[in-house]
């Protein structure tokens, strides 16, 4: 008797329980559905990330879209030295900052006026920035943020807003820790000077002497 | 009236949570607005820290098939083997079944199981024939393709197909307790 060959719907269930490390053990061995199990598992963070670096959600798709396929091409030369997200990560930042360096030497990214000046006057009506939406937060980022350097960008993407430790940050961003802590320093510092310098109104106001 | 104890969430702003608090503090930064305000008076930076990207929860699910769509259609492009995958999960198991059913029969066919015999509605050969040619089939299987195949569409995706190859002959068994086989 013959040996049966194997089950789709079955492997596709054994994948979905598998652990990210095992999902990039088979993926070395070309399992085909184990790509389509980690594109599953992986979008949202990827997609997360990289559209914070580059503010665009379709330059994002494309990127993330960039990174399966590398780690696709890459499939055998995954080092278990890396956790499976940093490994993940290293490729869609370090495709991100690519990215985001030739639309910049392509054009300068600017803010157009009439947003610009629609933002300042909601702020100018009160509003306080915890009331921002989610897209004029994304959007002031995106103005203010345009002043970082490219790496400067992914660490304050990755560290602070992803959350993750320094030491992870170094090992995606391919530096020492002390540089992720300098980039961090004169990110956080640009963007603290942006929001002074153009939207003033969102600082809090001091308080009032008292009579 | 709810009351609730907000947790501190100083730490966020000077850096010093990390991992599953880090995650907590800013999921309660964004569900809180008092928190909210409290915390990007003290620094301006966290609106951006605990923004969310913006994509809805609804969104997900088609963003993840459109991705599996784009890198199998990309990896099929660059010339690497893989073909398109995600067209080929969402086919719908019972569509599959009447693939690899046809399939088996028409390989069983050019095997030279059957030299004649009825066409069935479907225009399938008639089964009992295949059967009858194949005397050294198990009396399961024999028992099996005397019937009639019914070939029907349903939205099931519980099917496991299990494939083997012996000399002269492909079989395909799929297995959906949905299917009325």
């Amino acid at each position: 008797m013959p040996e049966l060959a194997y089950s789709k719907v079955r492997h596709a269930a054994e994948l979905a329980a598998a652990s990210d490390r095992d999902l990039l053990d088979r993926l070395a061995k070309s399992d085909e559905l184990a790509l389509d199990e980690l594109v599953r598992r992986k979008t949202q963070a990827l997609m997360a990330v990289v559209y914070r670096v580059l503010t665009d959600r379709e330059e994002a798709r494309d990127v993330v879209q960039l990174t399966f396929v590398r780690i696709w091409e890459h499939r055998a030369r995954y080092s278990q030295e890396y956790s499976p997200n940093t490994w993940i990560y290293r490729i869609a930042t370090n495709l991100a900052i690519d990215h985001l360096r030739s639309r910049r030497s392509r054009e300068r990214a600017a803010e157009p006026l009439r947003l610009h000046m629609e933002r300042r006057q909601d702020a100018a009506g009160g509003r306080h920035l915890a009331r921002l939406g989610d897209r004029e937060v994304q959007g002031i980022f995106e103005e203010l943020a345009a002043g970082l350097s490219e790496k400067q960008r992914a660490v304050f993407v990755l560290r602070e807003i992803e959350g993750l430790s320094s030491r992870e940050v170094a090992a995606i961003v391919g530096c020492r820790e002390s540089t992720v802590r300098n980039h961090l320093f004169h990110a956080r510092n640009q963007l603290r000077r942006g929001i002074e310098a153009r939207y003033p109104e969102y600082l809090p106001r001091a308080a009032p002497e008292e009579a | 009236v709810t009351s609730r104890i907000c947790p501190d969430w100083r730490p966020l702003a000077d850096g010093r949570a990390e991992g599953e608090e880090r995650r907590q503090l800013q999921d309660h930064i964004r569900g809180c607005e008092r928190c909210r305000i409290a915390a990007f008076d003290a620094d301006p930076l966290l609106a951006f820290v605990c923004s969310t990207p913006g994509m809805d929860p609804g969104d997900l699910a088609a963003e993840v098939a459109a991705m599996q769509q784009r890198v199998a259609g990309a990896l099929s492009h660059v010339g690497e083997r893989r073909p398109k995958l995600g067209s080929r999960l969402r086919l719908p198991a019972a569509a599959a079944a009447a693939v690899v059913l046809v399939s088996a029969l028409a390989l069983l066919g050019e095997a030279g199981w059957w030299s004649s015999g009825r066409e069935s509605e479907a225009g399938m050969p008639a089964a009992e024939t295949v059967a009858a040619a194949r005397p050294s089939a198990s009396a399961l299987l024999r028992e099996y393709l005397a019937q009639q195949p019914l070939v029907e569409v349903a939205a099931s995706t519980a099917a496991v197909d299990f494939q083997t190859t012996g000399a002269g002959y492909d079989l395909v068994l799929l297995v959906d307790d949905a299917l009325d086989l």
